[in-house]
């Protein structure tokens, strides 16, 4: 277990918008909008609020939760966690209390069972109409 | 002089060990004899299935609707459009359905599930597989949203 030296912690006052990567474990007691990556465990405590998408080995969920989360080893729904996304994990532990609504996907293959988050979704093929094709040429 | 030996009624006594069911119609709780298997609502006078079901083996249903408790078991399958159990569910072996609705929801290790659920509480065992269902667990579930199963 990582020790507390190695825990990054978004403090309890800190309001942050954009992309978080974390080589290890965070801590997240604050609000958050945008996108969280780790390779370690993410904790959302109780209080904080994240409107974001979560990838990490595993997360842990206290607080408010609104995006899609993916756990590559455990998902962790704690009494007083409250989540609204997308969840993907091959382990999901749901303590009595806590509300989600969303989509599941667990178990060891959930990766291919559930619906890639939209920031890991590939692009749509641009499908281009021949006639469009010609008046661009034409152009 | 002798007082008649004639042979009385026996009192109908309560039934023992009385339990409250909601009706899956219309959403009444009324008590029913703790072994009855099946009842008339007495607000919407509708037949319920008030027992707790065993499922052993893979079984088909279009909407599977008890007041009781499901368990089905590591050999048994439960395919349905809707499944409906307000004791709760416990999977050990497959849930296949486009939604469930009820109670509490265990999924055990060997348990495979397909399907929307929504219920008041989930406790999944390491080793259980949920295949992409939309899940509303907690006090959501009792919203007006999630109200009828498959709708």
């Amino acid at each position: 277990m990582a020790g507390n030296s190695e825990i990054t912690v978004i403090g309890a006052d800190t309001h942050i918008k954009g992309e978080m990567t974390f080589g290890s474990t965070a801590r997240v007691l604050g609000t958050f909008e945008g996108a969280i990556t780790a390779k370690g465990e993410i904790q959302i405590a109780e209080g904080a609020t994240c409107r974001a998408s979560i990838n990490a080995a595993r997360v842990s969920i206290d607080g408010v939760v609104e995006g899609d989360v993916t756990a590559h080893e455990k998902l962790t729904l704690n009494q007083k966690a409250r989540m609204k996304g997308d969840l993907v994990a091959p382990t999901l532990v749901v303590a009595e209390g806590a509300q989600f609504s969303g989509h599941v996907s667990v178990g060891a293959d959930a990766k291919n069972n559930g619906r890639a988050p939209a920031s890991e979704q590939a692009p749509e093929p641009k499908v281009v109409v021949p006639s469009q094709e010609k008046a661009v040429a034409r152009k | 002089m002798a007082r008649s030996t004639a042979p009385t009624k026996p009192a109908r006594s309560k039934a023992p060990n009385p339990r409250a069911v909601r009706c899956y119609h219309c959403g009444h709780v009324h008590e029913v004899a703790a072994r009855a298997s099946r009842v008339s609502c007495p607000k919407c006078a509708k037949s319920l299935r008030v027992e707790d079901v065993t499922i052993k083996t893979t079984e088909g249903w279009q909407n599977f609707q008890t007041c009781g408790r499901v368990v089905i078991l590591a050999k048994g399958k439960l395919v349905a459009q809707t499944v409906e159990a307000q004791g709760g569910i416990e999977v050990r072996g497959g849930l296949d359905a486009k939604a469930y609705r009820g109670g509490p929801v265990v999924l055990k290790k060997s348990a495979v599930w397909r399907g929307d659920c929504a219920a008041p509480a989930l406790s999944i065992e390491e080793g259980a597989r949920i295949q992409n269902g939309l899940f509303t667990i907690g006090a959501e579930s009792l919203s007006p949203e999630t109200a009828s199963p498959g709708s």
